[in-house]
């Protein structure tokens, strides 16, 4: 494998970081300035977790979006098929910011609303 | 039609997370305030910007930006705080010791407000296209990254198909994870410097986990499209920033995000004498966060662009705390001046009042004017050291906070305190 270059986000110092994996296959970290480096380095390689924050379509004309995000952080990977899933959402009901809006929208993670929302019937949208 | 003429110790101008705290601290200490919000409703900036990362210093989570403001205003509603919506103020007139205030609202008509102190929490606004010099067509299609944010996230429309992205700071870092998420794609962020303005967390979570690479010294020089943007000319630069001949790339693109910087916001205030500062555009302000106007005070983004909302709350409560003090006549007596050396991009407070306490603790808010490591940041009154701490590293996007602890006997009153970050020689 090719070193790669990252950035340890764990602290502001930012240290760039280098791993590359070794014959044994275990992983080789330099560049940081303690152990919260190394350990960042092999999630952010193993397994890179993300909470998504997005929209939903609210069904209204007044307030279209309405903001969510993930209920945890999940794998990269798994962002697109989130957005996937959401994509034909409309919600056309009021919500409380903490409401689940879409449960076990991928495996355990629900889609939770991050904003208050008042739906009326008057301002729907065609 | 008749104006309603109203009456209170305290105007908040601006119902963000920095003019929602500061009428908190005001209220709470038995002061009448007043809050003009020009929006529909509170939160400022914080509605749109749906991504998480706000709060982790005051809550201690890493909330989204609708959820941190959903808190203050909850806080904001629990309070006796009188607040205006959708109103618009169209002149602030300064009296012997009080301030007349012209508002409008389609609610509630015209109104004039008399009272005692104001509190500036107008946020900032954004370098346009036009501010930069850019060459060629003005085709549609350029939009700035806060106004690309709004588009997207409030509207529910994406601005283009292919987006180039001018600027690295922040919110154009944001706007490319953002896009692309919507089903955009990103060709590319431009950087005419040498290190990316925006935080090293955007910089993963919002270019290299997608991919977009970012180009640094580079920046775009020329539009191109009659109607609607159709590709923009990049070009290299020297250390010096001179264009580097030859370098030219023309990019086939749809739609040019300009995300090249923050100003704080004060037009409406322009007229009443107060002095700036070139380094942050804010006012000049002592540690209450009082301009050279006695009785207006700022806070937040209008006071200096910041990069964490938890600091902007905390300015707030600074300037609504010491606006009470102010009108219960503490007056500070005897001023002093923070000047800062080259290495240091701004600081707030940019002044020192002296009370009559004996000691005082205030925070300090620094930006470096470069990325230094192994440095050590000094503050010296003259001659003597007051203050030294060390840093493995500090980069201009992400500001520094200290806290200056003093004993007023031990300061030499004459003269100003100076402040500087060198790099340590290993
Ligand atoms: C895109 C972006 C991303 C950010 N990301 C993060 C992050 O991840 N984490 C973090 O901690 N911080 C982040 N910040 C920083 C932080 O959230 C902001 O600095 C903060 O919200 C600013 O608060 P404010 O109250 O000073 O200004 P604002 O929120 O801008 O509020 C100003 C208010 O004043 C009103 N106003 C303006 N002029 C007038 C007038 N003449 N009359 C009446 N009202 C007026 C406006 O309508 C607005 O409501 C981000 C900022 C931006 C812009
Ligand atoms: S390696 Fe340690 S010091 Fe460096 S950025 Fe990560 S947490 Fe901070």
């Amino acid at each position: 494998m090719r070193p790669i270059e990252m950035i340890c986000i764990n602290c502001p110092l930012g240290c760039q970081l280098t791993v590359s994996r070794k014959a044994d296959g275990a992983l080789e970290v330099s560049g940081n300035n303690c152990v919260r480096g190394i350990e960042y380095a092999h999630t952010e390689l193993e397994n890179p977790l993300r909470r998504v924050t997005t929209t939903v379509n609210s069904g209204s004309m007044k307030v279209p979006r309405v903001s969510v995000k993930s209920s945890e952080s999940v794998p990269v990977e798994e962002i697109f098929l989130i957005m996937e899933r959401i994509e034909g959402f409309r919600l056309n009901r009021s919500c409380k910011c903490g409401d689940i809006l879409i449960d076990h929208i991928s495996g355990d993670i629900d889609l939770i609303a991050t904003q208050d929302f008042t739906f009326s019937e008057g301002e729907v949208k065609i | 039609m008749t104006s309603a003429m109203m009456q209170s110790q305290i105007l908040v101008i601006g119902a963000g997370p920095a003019g929602i705290a500061a009428a908190i601290a005001a209220d709470s200490k038995g002061q009448s305030v007043i809050l003009i919000e020009r929006a529909e409703s509170a939160g400022g900036i914080l509605n749109q910007c749906i991504h998480d990362g706000f709060g982790s210093i005051r809550f201690g989570e890493q909330l989204c930006g609708p959820e941190y403001a959903y808190k203050e205003i909850k806080r904001l509603e629990g309070s006796s705080v009188i607040a205006y919506f959708h109103t618009t103020i169209t002149e602030i007139r300064r009296e012997e010791d009080f301030f007349l205030i012209d508002a409008v609202s389609p609610k509630k008509g015209t109104m004039t407000l008399k009272v005692e102190a104001i509190i500036l929490a107008t946020g900032c606004r954004e370098r346009s296209a036009r501010q930069i010099f850019l060459q060629g067509d003005r085709p549609s299609g350029v939009f700035t990254a806060g106004l690309a944010q709004y588009v997207i996230n409030c509207m529910g429309y994406l601005p283009g198909k292919r987006c180039v992205i001018l600027g690295s700071g922040d919110i154009g870092l944001i706007m490319a994870r953002r896009l692309t998420l919507e089903g955009s794609s990103v060709l590319g962020v431009y950087e005419i410097q040498n290190e990316p303005s925006g935080l090293s967390r955007n910089i993963v979570q919002c270019l290299n986990d997608f991919g977009i690479p970012l180009h640094l010294s580079r920046t775009v020089i020329e539009l191109h499209g009659k109607h609607r943007l159709e590709s923009v000319t990049i070009m290299d630069v020297d250390e010096n920033r001179q264009f580097i001949k030859g370098s030219e790339q023309i990019i086939t693109c749809d739609t040019l995000i300009v995300s090249v910087g923050l100003i704080p916001e004060h037009d409406m205030v322009r007229e009443l004498g107060i002095k700036y500062d070139p380094h942050t555009s804010g006012p000049i302000v002592d540690q209450t966060y009082m301009s050279n106007v006695p009785g207006i005070f700022c806070c937040g983004n209008a006071l200096h662009v910041n990069d964490l909302v938890d600091y902007v709350t905390e300015s707030g409560e600074i300037a609504g705390d010491a606006a009470v003090d102010y009108l219960n006549g503490i007056i500070p007596r005897k001023k002093i001046e923070l000047i800062i050396d080259q290495s240091i991009g701004s600081i707030i407070p940019q002044t020192i009042s002296l009370s009559a306490t004996k000691t005082f603790t205030l925070p300090l808010f620094i930006r470096s004017k470069r990325t230094m490591r192994k440095s050590i940041l000094r503050i010296t009154n003259g001659g003597n050291e007051l203050f030294t701490k060390r840093f493995n590293v500090v980069k201009p996007p992400e500001m520094i906070r200290i806290d200056l602890s003093c004993e007023i006997s031990k300061v030499q009153t004459d003269f100003p305190f100076l402040i500087s970050i060198k790099e340590e020689r290993s």
